[in-house]
């Protein structure tokens, strides 16, 4: 690459910023030519989204981690063979999350047991602001409300784990799925309207 | 348990995604204040999506994740075999190190509670393994679209 053979005291600043305006289809094309360097500003445009998504399937921060790693590395060995055909516009942002979220998803179907929570810092509620019961009841409803995430319907589930952990737009999450932005935002309303209830019934208990 | 305005509910859903369109929002304000069965699902809408929601990840981890691509191209075994870059990115790890050992202190996170059933959840859901396909990226791309995992 012209910027890297630039002189011997080029910097890793001005490696970055010559790649910053390349396209994610030129970069995984040249890592897959054989240089590193456009690995990591993969990783740098997209690891807090593919972590984002795959957090609330993980049991652990270590757990995330990993498949943040597995999500990269499936996604780069999946379009090994096809990115030439592609060209530079091959879309692997939708194609990361996309495999990112069918990860994470398999990754909890094939976990046997679970027993700890999907990455969750409830220290953050311990911060003295609120009577313990009160926490403890917020605590209770958190995790009614993200089972019941869980169980939405596929293509509920797969919106709104894409707009509020991955922090897609709906545009993004749209193409990242394949289906038109009302679509998308439809399915968003559905499952939100969904929880809406749960939390509205859990109210109304004695 | 009275209902939302059936022309209103899309925009109270809309604006707890974040999408609600700025000319909406004025319409819907003043809808607000005279509508309370609106006013009550705007805030269930609201409670609902902020219970859903992860808290973000502590410093530990984002640290641990940022350094995550020199680990996963050592998985990959590229890392090993290439000596180019070498400085640069020993000059990144140690970076990385140093960010982890300022915040490690904090202690770690405590991730604490109860842990759903999703045994139940994905009991019938396939595999999806890009990896064993020789399919062209337009329709490797449509099957992972396609790969249903649930049985919903």
């Amino acid at each position: 690459m012209a910027e890297r053979e630039s002189g011997p005291g080029v910097s890793l600043r001005v490696l970055e910023g010559g790649r910053a305006a390349e396209t994610d289809g030129a970069l995984l094309r040249d890592f897959l030519a054989g240089d590193d360097a456009p690995f990591e500003e993969l990783w740098r445009r997209h690891h807090a989204a593919v972590h984002g998504l795959v957090r609330r399937y993980a049991r652990s921060p270590e757990d995330a981690k990993d498949l943040t790693q597995r999500a990269f590395l499936r996604a780069v060995s999946a379009a090994r063979r096809t990115v030439r055909r592609a060209g530079d516009d091959f879309p692997f942002r939708a194609w990361l999350l996309r495999i990112s979220a069918n990860l994470g998803k398999n990754h909890a179907r094939d976990e046997a047991r679970w027993r700890r929570a999907p990455v969750a810092d409830v220290d953050d509620l311990a911060d003295g602001s609120a009577p313990a019961d009160e926490l403890l009841l917020r605590r209770e409803r958190e995790r009614r409300v993200k089972e019941a995430v869980l169980r939405l319907p596929r293509r509920q589930r797969e919106v709104l784990t894409l707009r509020i952990d991955a922090g897609l737009t709906f545009a993004e999450v749209a193409r990242t799925l394949g289906i038109a932005e009302g679509n998308a935002r439809v399915h968003f309303h559905h499952a939100a309207r969904r929880l809406a209830e749960l939390v509205r019934a859990e109210e109304g208990e004695p | 348990m009275s209902h939302a305005c059936p022309h209103f509910e899309p925009l109270i859903l809309d604006r707890a995604g974040g999408a609600l369109a700025p000319g909406d929002a004025a319409r819907l304000d003043r809808h607000l204040a005279g509508c309370a069965p609106c006013r009550e699902q705007a805030e269930a809408v609201a409670l609902a999506l902020s219970l859903a929601a992860l808290p973000p990840p502590s410093d530990r981890e984002r640290v641990a994740v940022a350094e995550g691509a020199r680990n996963a191209l050592r998985h990959d075994g590229r890392l090993r075999s290439r000596r180019r870059f070498g400085g640069g990115i020993a000059i990144a790890l140690a970076a990385s190190v140093a960010l982890f050992l300022a915040v490690k202190d904090r202690g770690p996170a405590d991730p604490g509670w109860t842990p759903p059933d999703l045994d139940a959840v994905w009991a019938a859901t396939a595999a999806s393994d890009p990896d064993a396909t020789e399919e062209p990226a337009e329709v490797l791309f449509a099957e992972l679209q396609e790969v249903d995992l649930d049985a919903d």
